[in-house]
């Protein structure tokens, strides 16, 4: 290899590696369970899971949170904890059949008149409240009034020709609280 | 995590259990992908691939280390969002090899899956090659690539990934047909969403279901960058 080859490979790393490395995006990293809060893990003991539990820091930018992954009875739950290991809210991933009809149909009446075409990618229904009550709500499948349920979606949605990936949260009634696109990520190395 | 090890895994098996190993060929491909958005929808790419040959035998020849530049390719190629996973491309290359001038047309269909903890990308294509002195080729292709972070449940930047693909590719050439395999596991760096840079294996097995069978190893480096 001579120099050229040598200056050129030289000139590709530098421009590589000066490239800015700031970004206001969501990001999560996989971390131990010795890096995980005594509370959060002490309420994590007094749930029924038997498969592993994979854990996760979480930062917008600002907030810091941690994450406990796992899944029981068929179902994909993900409890997220402030850094104090204080309970924030417990996600639940469902079917569209396992909502009530009601709700089903709000939601529905929603896409459909706000967008062209739109498919929903993931539902999963969010607890927020006491974390002993949560705890009962979610084993359990009942309803308690204290405990706020919200059901945050993921769809594909098109209007006109802008098409999105979008987060949206709805309260248990279907009405839309807000959204927020995801953004697209880059994915020139998996098509060229 | 299951689902991609098993990916992994068939894509390793894939190609190792092709009969008898023989290198032919092994050396460097270092390739930069440079993209520019024109559009909401719209992209175009310049890819620039070398061919550095380190080791070559021809046949009935030991192995000998030398190196030269087998072969230089530059390619443009635009893409068109289709909807949110999929895109459409179009493109053209310009190969440069030992002293001749080919031309490539280039079709390309892709999907992308976006699945819970890795990606996974569908890549139909075919192109059709003119090479002074050779006939035309044809080829049909098909790549199935599994993008898997390292450092948690998605890729973003600053993190690791693994990117596993094979590609199968059948070419119709003076009449006859010839089929190659490709494998190619790499390690990835995310700088950031627009700046990638990977590094790996990339195997071929071609002429494949004949008594000439070629393997070649490349060490493959890949930069991509979007502007």
């Amino acid at each position: 290899m001579n120099t050229v080859h040598l200056k050129l490979i030289f000139t590709a790393f530098l421009v590589i590696f000066m490239t800015p490395l700031s970004w206001g995006q969501e990001q999560e990293e996989r971390i131990s369970k010795d890096d995980v809060p005594a509370s959060a893990l002490d309420y994590l003991k007094t749930f029924p899971f038997t498969k592993k539990i994979k854990w996760y820091s979480e930062t917008n930018g600002t907030d810091l949170s941690i994450e406990a992954k796992t899944k029981w009875n068929g179902c994909k739950y993900s409890i997220e904890f402030d850094t104090l290991g204080q309970l924030q809210d417990i996600e639940v991933t469902l079917n569209v059949k396992d909502l009530n009809l009601t709700l089903r149909d709000s939601i529905s009446h929603y896409f459909r008149h706000s967008f062209a075409s739109y498919s929903l990618c993931k539902i999963q229904r969010q607890y927020s409240g006491n974390p002993e009550l949560i705890k009962t709500q979610v084993l359990n499948n009942t309803s308690n009034e204290s405990t706020i349920i919200r059901y945050e979606i993921v769809a594909k949605v098109q209007t006109d020709k802008v098409k999105q990936l979008k987060e949206f949260l709805f309260d248990q009634n279907g009405v839309l609280l807000q959204t927020k696109v995801i953004p697209y990520r880059n994915i020139d190395n998996l098509e060229y | 995590m299951k689902k991609p090890i098993c990916i992994t895994i068939f894509l390793l098996l894939s190609v190792t259990s092709v009969r008898s190993q023989q290198l032919n060929q092994a050396g460097l491909l270092p390739s930069i992908s440079l993209t520019k958005k024109i559009q909401p929808a719209s992209r175009i790419s310049l890819i620039v691939e070398t061919r550095q040959v380190l080791l070559n035998q021809t046949k009935n020849e030991k192995v000998n280390w030398s190196y030269f530049n087998a072969l230089t390719d530059i390619t443009a190629i635009y893409s068109h969002k289709l909807g949110y996973n999929n895109a459409l491309a179009g493109g053209y290359m310009v190969r440069f090899r030992e002293g001749e001038i080919g031309h490539r047309s280039i079709q390309q269909f892709t999907i992308v899956q976006r699945l819970e903890g890795y990606r996974l990308s569908h890549r139909f294509s075919t192109d059709q090659t003119w090479m002074p002195n050779d006939p035309i080729a044809l080829r049909i292709r098909y790549r199935l690539a599994s993008e898997i972070p390292l450092q948690g449940a998605s890729l973003d930047p600053k993190e690791f990934y693994i990117k596993a693909s094979t590609e199968y590719l059948s070419q119709l050439q003076d009449n006859i047909v010839e089929h190659e395999v490709r494998l190619i596991p790499v390690l990835g760096y995310d700088f950031t969403d627009n700046n990638k840079l990977e590094a790996g294996l990339d195997y071929r097995r071609s002429s494949l279901f004949t008594e000439s069978l070629r393997a070649r190893y490349w060490l493959k480096i890949a930069w991509f960058r979007t502007f």
